[in-house]
Formats: structure tokens, sequence, C-alpha cells
């Protein structure tokens, strides 16, 4: 295998397939797909600190799945070429839902683990800010969970509160450490300048996120904010028992700490001389911080409050006292539900949700509907507001009706109100929440940053403005709200923007990325079944009794334990397998790992074509009476050579399922072969592999040796001497053949066998049974035969052109075949062929010339019609059509005859059998007399 | 309908179409096995099943034949890979054709024999004769009968 790899004249293409072979002999034009290792197998140096980080374990199929390996993996100690690969399905469905491309396979796995550090640095290298998302995403990544095809998906969103979380409580220890988070990302922390400036307003998630991209490129960057605190929304309009600030604050100050230039308590009025005065670009991310109002009689009372300045003030620290009132939060989504949560908390009597759409279709959280309840809001769905109802100098309630909703359309509801169903909600405070809206007044007079419909910042696909250098991300381009992680996401992208226009060609190109996985449903249960992720239950997050949430705003949900944590990660299924937490790329100290590798298509045009693409074992389980799979202790032939392997999964061990080594063994011959129930070929090599692995065991495992054989097939040269010698050791010899291998007396194994000789037993008690099982052809052997344009023989294997006279030859000129594809045998044998095979093709090289038959099929051009029928006909599309008549290669054209049989105008004949001389053959033969002597019948029409 | 059998048995004059590569190479297999074949198979080597065109089995039939027998690889054994599949559309084709005409369609039979079934081959072409012979002479050729072959005119008449 070395001289191959080494040799210079042999290009190795592993980890490839063909796809597709056209053409013909001298002229094969063949098309290869290499799929990406992910590692360059050159620079790979093959040392394996990649497979010592990686978190992935999948079942080894070298050693016949007896042990695991890792996602990042060499096929074997001594494969060529040495390198590793990375085993990488695809892009998982988690990542691929979610907006900021977050890898949350990668710290699912490590979590699974117990690396909590490392899926801290995992989850940071696209997300900044997790304690956020970890508590309030819409979880795009749950719903796109394969897991949710079988039973519920991944609490994707409770783990990654749960790094952050631990994070949080172990800061000092992870400041101490390298930041992994740059890793396999285009950034450095503290490069090198590029001496471009960049101006940001706004300081919440699509501004700090972009920030730090920015930073981290060797941009310098400024970030403006009106508020006294950095994190936008997120920090001003999630109230703390939601997300508690600190955590918050201390991600955001992260962020600050890697060169980002603050200033808070400023608002930009001029944006345009921010690109006069020094920035080479702005990025507008002020988000959506208005909230609206409708225009009824006395919603400008001034006890009507708006929802966000409400979480605002409490989210700044203010106390603000609410005993005794009795307030109605107009609304019924998310900021809804948060509003009246804080109310409830700020100590007021009475609070009550009141909007447009029926319960079920409320926009906010289904969950935090059912908390609200539970906490002492009521919920007043299906209404709409009519008026502010004011006495005296105070409000006294919301007069509303009750409504049918059908819904929004253009951005207005279509409503029918109910006669007879209005009333008047009591009230004296009113906030609300149905809907929020970015703040323009900062923008130019003039118009040179436009505004769109529906009232965002108008921007093109590189997300600038109408005005050159000026970008925009986040609600205020959308100009309505979404969440915490498109703000993220759009981060992320305009920083890519912004740098391409300040580095041009240098700037950071958008990412590709490759396919999805998708699971079926039996993919998921095979995998359960296997082992793969664990069967239990979504793990239930827990939340604070509603007796401790009484007027504080400690935070309700409670986090995981690392035991629920572990738990929850367990069931991940590794759509992807390879997890993409990059840890191996940390580990690798040359540089040799890429995941952004994708598949290569190789064309090749190549002479002669050799096919020796082996066999497979057959599997045992699919003959009930020898007990594979059922019986503990019945392996495989090729299992016990796994086993004995001091390189295999055992450590060259064989040992019984209850830890003992076996003190007897049989050896049972001809499993699947010889069988018309499974293949009726006598598979050739396991007779003399059945004694090897007799005398195997004789030497190493010590045991009683028993062989239950039909014929001994000792063919070659020292076959039978070998067979005499292990009659000599001592093995035991019984002819038979075996009709069932069942429990045996002792929790061992009885063998019982049928055409015995008179004077041996029927029957053996034994520890292990080993199986000699049969060849038979790959699975894929008939879309490769299609590939290449082979034909197969009855038993599947490839057919050779004639046994005797071309055995390594077939039908299509210039393919040829060797080894056990073409039929089962041993070593020596598949050398022998494999040797003709080269020489035959390279005959062909050295002729330069071939010589095909001469029966080939050809068109009198005159008489075609160009129906085509001939072309649909040929099984080798040797035909053509040209000119509108058929043309015949005559290099691909094997002479069969059915285009002639098919034309309907006697266009098309075959040379030595056209029908004159079939004919002329046909007539003779039935004008011979019947009887000898009688004279023949029957003149010619 | 069938003839009386006349004082001399009517031998059958049946032409086969085989194949070059499994049913030639299967009759091939039946001679040197010494297997009893009835000599009324007068045999053409086509290379493919697929090379027969259905209008040469109607000359057969015009110029003599009793029977039609059309011989190739078994299904998905083709030596060209699809070519008997051809011949597994056209001849059943053909058949209803026949009795369409007025030909009993059982004198034309397509089978597969593959080159190691000589066997196969030896029962096929016995079957095929008898079932013949109880055909009796295909009239279509009685038009062009000579006078020598009056004998079978005496022997029962027409159909």
């Amino acid at each position: 295998m070395v001289s191959v790899g080494r040799h210079k004249n042999i290009h190795l293409l592993a980890y490839s397939e063909v796809e597709a072979v056209s053409g013909y002999v001298g002229n094969f034009n063949v098309r290869v797909r290499r799929k990406a290792r992910y590692i360059d197998a050159v620079k790979c140096t093959g040392c394996g600190k990649c497979a010592e980080v990686c978190p992935i374990e999948v079942h080894n199929p070298f050693d016949l799945n007896l042990s695991l390996r890792k996602a990042a993996y060499r096929h074997s100690a001594q494969s060529v070429p040495n390198a590793y690969t990375i085993q990488k399905r695809g892009i998982a469905p988690c990542r691929n839902a979610c907006p900021t491309d977050q890898r949350a396979q990668g710290y699912i796995a490590l979590v699974r683990q117990g690396r909590f550090a490392d899926a801290y640095w995992a989850i940071r290298r696209e997300h900044p800010f997790p304690s956020v998302c970890g508590r309030v995403c819409s979880h795009r990544c749950e719903d796109a969970c394969s897991r949710g095809k079988v039973d519920q998906p991944v609490n994707i969103m409770g783990l990654k509160r749960f790094v952050a979380d631990w994070a949080f409580a172990h800061r000092d220890e992870l400041a101490a450490q390298p930041d992994k988070s740059v890793v396999g990302t285009p950034f450095a922390q503290r490069g090198p300048s590029t001496g471009k400036k960049v101006a940001i307003i706004g300081a919440g998630p699509a501004g700090l996120t972009a920030a730090l991209d920015l930073v981290r490129i060797g941009h310098a960057v400024t970030v403006y904010d009106q508020l006294p605190v950095a994190g936008g929304m997120m920090r001003v309009g999630i109230p703390p028992h939601r997300l508690p600030t600190e955590l918050l604050d201390w991600e955001v100050q992260l962020v600050i700490d890697e060169g980002v230039d603050l200033r808070l308590n400023t608002r930009v009025s001029d944006v345009p001389a921010l690109l006069d005065n020094g920035y080479q670009a702005v990025l507008i991310a002020t988000g959506a911080h208005v909230a609206k109002k409708l225009p009824v009689r006395n919603s400008n009372h001034p006890d009507n409050w708006l929802s966000l300045d409400l979480l605002r003030r409490v989210d700044l620290g203010e106390p603000v006292d609410l005993r005794g009132r009795r307030v109605a939060v107009l609304g019924g989504g998310n900021v809804a539900l948060d509003t009246a949560r804080t109310v409830v908390r700020l100590g007021a009597r009475e609070v009550s949700m009141l909007c447009l759409e029926p319960r079920g279709e409320m926009p906010g959280f289904a969950w935090e509907i059912e908390v609200a309840e539970q906490e002492g809001v009521r919920l007043f769905p299906g209404r709409t507001f009519k008026e502010i109802v004011v006495k005296g100098d105070k409000i006294r309630g919301v007069r509303c009706v009750q409504i049918e909703f059908h819904g929004f359309k253009h951005g207005r509801p279509d409503i029918r109100e109910l006669p007879g169903t209005e009333h008047v909600l009591a009230a004296d405070l009113v906030i609300w929440a149905i809907g929020q809206g970015p703040d323009f007044s900062f923008l130019p007079p003039d118009g040179s940053i436009n505004t769109r419909y529906p009232v965002g910042i108008d921007t093109d696909e590189d997300m600038m403005t109408t005005t050159s250098g000026v970008f925009c991300a986040g609600d205020v381009r959308r100009g309505m709200t979404f969440f915490v992680v498109d703000a993220i996401g759009e981060g992320h992208r305009v920083a890519r923007c912004i740098d391409r226009r300040l580095r041009g060609e240098k700037g950071l190109p958008e990412p590709q990325r490759g396919p999805t996985v998708e699971l079926t449903e039996e993919e998921i249960r095979a995998k359960l079944d296997a082992g793969e992720a664990s069967r239990g239950g979504r793990v239930a997050i827990e939340s604070l009794p509603l007796a401790e949430r009484q007027m504080n705003f400690v935070e309700v949900d409670l986090t995981l334990t690392e035991a629920q944590a572990r738990a929850e990660a367990e069931r991940c299924l590794r759509c992807g397998v390879c997890s993409e937490c990059l840890e191996c790329l940390s580990a690798c100290e040359r540089g040799a790992i890429n995941h952004e590798m994708q598949d290569e298509t190789v064309d090749l045009t190549v002479g002669t074509i050799l096919l020796t693409t082996g066999f497979q074992d057959f599997d045992a389980s699919r003959a009930p009476e020898f007990g594979y799979r059922v019986l503990p202790n019945v392996i495989t032939a090729m299992e016990f050579e796994r086993l004995i392997n001091s390189s295999g999964p055992s450590g060259g061990r064989i040992l019984l399922k209850n830890g003992q080594a076996p003190k007897s063994v049989a050896i049972l011959h001809c499993v699947g072969s010889r069988d018309p129930n499974y293949h009726e070929y006598c598979s050739r090599a396991c007779c003399m592999y059945s004694l090897k692995t007799a005398h195997l065991v004789h030497d190493y495992v010590g045991a009683e040796v028993y062989e239950v054989y039909r014929d001994m097939r000792c063919f070659g040269k020292g076959y039978e001497e070998f067979f005499n010698r292990g009659e000599a050791m001592g093995v035991h010899f019984y002819h038979g053949r075996v009709s069932r291998v069942e429990a045996g007396p002792n929790g061992n194994l009885t063998v019982r066998w049928a055409e015995g000789f008179h004077d041996q037993p029927d029957q053996v008690d034994v520890d292990m049974v080993i199986l000699a099982t049969g060849f038979e052809p790959r699975a894929d052997t008939g879309q490769v035969a299609s590939l290449f344009g082979v034909s197969r023989s009855r038993d599947g294997f490839f057919l050779e052109r004639h046994p005797k006279l071309a055995p390594v030859e077939t039908a299509s000129v210039g393919i040829y075949l060797a080894g056990a594809c073409q039929s089962p045998k041993d070593i020596p044998d598949s050398v022998a062929q494999a040797g003709a095979a080269a020489a035959a093709a390279l005959s062909l090289i050295d002729q330069g010339e071939i010589a095909l038959e001469p029966s080939i099929a050809v068109v009198a051009k005159m008489r075609c019609a160009g129906c085509g029928q001939c072309v649909a006909a040929c099984p080798y599309g040797a035909i053509a059509l040209a000119d509108g008549v058929a043309e015949v290669n005559g290099y691909l054209c094997k002479g069969c005859g059915t285009c002639a049989a098919a034309c309907p105008n006697k266009a098309m004949t075959l040379i030595h059998y056209t029908d004159e001389q079939v004919v002329a053959e046909m007539l003779g033969v039935l004008r011979l007399p019947s009887q000898p002597g009688a004279v023949p019948a029957a003149e010619v029409r | 309908m069938s003839i009386e059998p006349g004082p001399e048995a009517f031998e059958p004059r049946l032409l086969g179409f085989l194949c070059t590569w499994c049913s030639y190479t299967g009759a091939d297999l039946a001679g040197t096995a010494r297997l009893m074949v009835p000599s009324n198979l007068r045999a053409v080597r086509v290379p493919c099943s697929g090379r027969v065109p259905p209008e040469l089995i109607l000359k057969a039939f015009d110029n003599g034949a009793d029977g039609v027998l059309v011989l190739g690889c078994h299904i998905g054994e083709c030596h060209y890979d699809n070519g008997n599949h051809r011949a597994a559309k056209r001849v059943p084709t053909l058949q209803s054709l026949l009795a369409f005409a007025g030909l009993e369609p059982e004198r034309l039979r397509l089978d597969w024999v593959s080159a190691s079934e000589g066997e196969r081959f030896a029962r096929i072409v016995s079957e095929f004769t008898e079932a013949v012979r109880r055909l009796g002479p295909c009239h279509w050729r009685w038009a062009a009968m000579q006078p020598e072959e009056s004998h079978l005119e005496s022997a029962g008449g027409r159909r």
C-alpha cells in the first residue's frame, strides 16, 4: 500500500466516488467526486491531536462497529494516505435555522462531555450575548431540530443559557484562558490596525455585534448610544425577572474590552458629519424604541404610558410604585407580556391584558401567556379598544368591544365588531404595548438617508443606505421588531459589508455553505437503537414557586443543573456527525484543518478502466439458525479477525460476554454459502480462513477447537498441508451441515448438525462460535454495473466476457475486472487476476490501437427518416442523430442488432447479420426435408 | 383444430432464432452432452434475440415454418444489456396479431435459455415440437404447396 501511495505515476484519489462514465476505450471520460475531508491530507502529519479533542464518538466501521472512533479520525493505523479525515455529513439543521449561523451542535457536544469552558468559546464564536438568547429567543433551532420528528426537540436554548450562566459564574477562570472564540473565524484579537475608523450609532445587539467583528478585523470602532447603559433593547427592554442585568452587563463589557470606544449618554444628531470627521463608515443601529399608541379618544391623557418607557425605567433601576393601581396593558405580544408581568411585580392591585387577537393567535409565547395568568394577569383577548374613558382628571377604564378577528391584511387588522358586547374595563393606568417603531428624528432633514415602507431605513443588498458610507442594521432597518438573534445576525452581516467597503478585495466575503442534513424518521430511530443518543424525554425547566415571585424581580426560570444539562445534551442526534465545535482547529498545529472545504469534481480522461471493487461479508443475521446477534458469544470470522488483532478493539484478547476467556470454540463452515436460501455458490476462501482461525484460536486463545465442515476445499499450494497441520495440532474436525446453534446447558452454546460421519457426534457444546461467513457482491454492485455499463452474472458479481477465453475482460472493450468483485476468491488468486487485468490493459496501451468486432450496425442514410427508434433501442448509446439521420459510433457499437430490428424503414442493418443474410439462412434451413429423402416443399415467396 | 393423424405422422418444420451468447451456446451444450433433442428445430444464429424483427418471423411462416421459436438470454442477463427486453415486447405483440390474422398464436414461442442450460433447451424444443405437431401444418403454406405435399391433404383435409 505504501508503494502505491508513493509511486509517482499513481494518483491516489482517496475518499472519492465515480459519478459518471462516458466515452469508449481509449477515451473514457470519468467524472469523480472527491469528498471533502476537511483536512489537507498533504499537511496532515497524522499526529491525532484533532481526534483527541473531538467530542463526537461514532461506531468504527473498520472494527466492524466493535469499537468507537471520533468524527475526526484516521481510517486505520496503516491507512494510505496516513492522514486524518473529518466525517461531516453536512450542516446540522439547528445551524441552518439560526440567523447568527450558530454551530449549536458544537456546543451541545461539548456540554455532553462536561467541557463547559470549551462550549462557551464555541458559542461565543458566533454569538456575543448567549445569556440573552439563552432566555428570550424564538429558538428556530429547536423548531428545526431532528429530534422533534420523533419526540421533543433538544432544549438548545436551555443549554445555551446553562453555558452562559456557567461562564458568568466562572468568569475569572475564563479570563485567564486563551480566547478560542476567534479560532475558525477570519478574526484576530488585538491584531494590526487597518487604519480605518467606523462609527456605530446604537449599542444594541446589532451595533455591538458589528462592533466586535470590526474591532477583531483591526478597524477602530466608536459606538455612540444616547442611553446611560449599553445593550440596547436587551438591556432596557427585557425586564429583570427574565434576564438578570449583571449577566448582560458582563457580556457587553467583554465586547468593549476588546477595544471598542464606547460613548454613552451621547445622542448623534448629525450623521453625515461623522463621515466628514474621520470616520470612513457609519452604521445606524438605533433599534425600534418608540412604542406606539392608537389615536383613540383620551389616549394622550398622562396616565397613558408606553410599555417601553416603563420597562426602561425598571431596567435602569428606577423604583416605580404601582401599588393599588388598576392597570390595563393594551397588546398581546411579548412586550405586552413583559410589561404585564413587570406591573404585577410593581404592586398593582389588578393587571389586565387586552388585545385584538383571540387567545390562540396572540403573538406572545404561549408558555409565557400561561405563566402570566398564573402570576395574576387577567387576559381579555379578542377585543378592540374604542376609547380611554376619563372622568374628571383620572382614567376610569378602557371602553372595548369584542370582535371577530380575521388577521392583519396589508398591515391593518381585519375585524368585525360583535354587536351588544361593548363594555368598559375598569383601570386607572393604561400602558400601550401594541407595537413599536424606530425613531428617525436624528436623520438629516433633507431625506438623504431615505426611509421606506414599512417604515424602516432604505438599504441596498449590501446594507448601505442612500448615503454612501452609511450602513444600517437591525430593527431600525426593518422598520419593525424581530428577535435579538436576528439583530445579531444582521450585525455580523453588516460588519462584512462595511469591511468590504473599507478594504475592497481584502474584505470579508459572504460565507459559503454546504447542504443541510435532513434525517428521516427511520434514520433517527436507527441512531436511537444504536445508542448514539439517549432516549430520555426533554428536560423541563423549573421555575421559582409563585409565592417567591411577589414584588421582586428575581429571575423566574431556573437554569439547568450540570447533570440536567449533560442529560439533555445526550439527546442530541448529531445530525451532521462532526459537530463543528472547531476544537480540532485549535488543536491542529499544522493548520491542516479547513471546515469550509467543499466536495470537488474532477474529470479524468483515461484509456482503460479496471474494476476492483471487492466484496462484502454475508450478513449472518439473515440466517437465524446460527443465532448471530441473538445468542451471546456468536461472532463472525471477520469480527474475530479484529478482536485477535493487537491493534483492534480488544487489544488482541478474545473474551466472552462475561469477561472470561473461552475454553472451547466451534468454527462453522458455509454460513450463507452453498445454500439455496442465501447464496448457491461456494465462497472459496472460507475453508482456508477457517483453518487459519483454528490455528489462531489454538495458539493465542488456548481453547479446544471444533471445526464443523461440509467439505475441506484446500485447493491451493500448501493448502492441504496446512489442513493436515491443523489435524496434527489437535483441532477436532467434524463433518456436518450445521442445522442449529442454540443456547447450551451451562449458559454456553450447543451446535447441532446433520450429515455427520457415522462414527462422529452430531453436536457439541462450546463457549464461543465463530461463523465462516461467505462472500457476496457489494450492495451497490447494481449501480456500479450500470455506471460502467458492465453486466452481472446471476449471483450478482460482475460478469466476465468468457470464463476461459476472457476471464478478466468484460463485454465492454477497455473495462476489466479483477479480484472478488468478479467472483469470490482469496488473495493469491486476486493478485494473479489483477496481474492479468493489468497485462491486458497494458497490451492495449502498447498496441496503441484496438481491433473491434466487424459486426457493427450501419445506416443507409438515404432510407433513414430520423425517427430515432434506433437511438432509443441502443443499450450502449452508440447511435445519435446527426443532420437528421442516424449515425452509429463504431467504437461503442457491440453488434447486438436491436437497432436493426427496431428500424421501421429497414435503413439500419447489422454487418454479417443483414436481413438478407438471415432470410437466406432461414430459407435454406426451412427447405431441408423433414424426413431424409423427401423433396423439399414450398417455393420461396 | 388439428388434423387426424395419417399413416405418416406429421413432422413439424420449426425455425429457431437463437441468440449467440446464451441460447445458441446452451443448444451447443445440449449437443455435447448428448441429450435427445428432436431434429425438427432448424436453428438460425443471431447476435441477440433483440435482432429478430417481427417481419422475419412472418416470413418464416410464409416459407414453410410450422412454428417459430425465439430463444434469448434470461431477463437481466442479456449479453447486450436489454436486447431481450425488446424481444419480450415484440414477440407477444406479434402473437396477438397472429391471432388477429388467423394463425394460432401457439405457433410462436419466446423463451429464455442460458449458456449452461442444455437440458432446458432440450426440454423446450421437445415441448414445442409436440405442441406444433398437435396443431398440424401451418395453413399459410398450403397455398404454395407442391403436389408432393398433397398426401397431407388427403389425410384429413384442411383446417
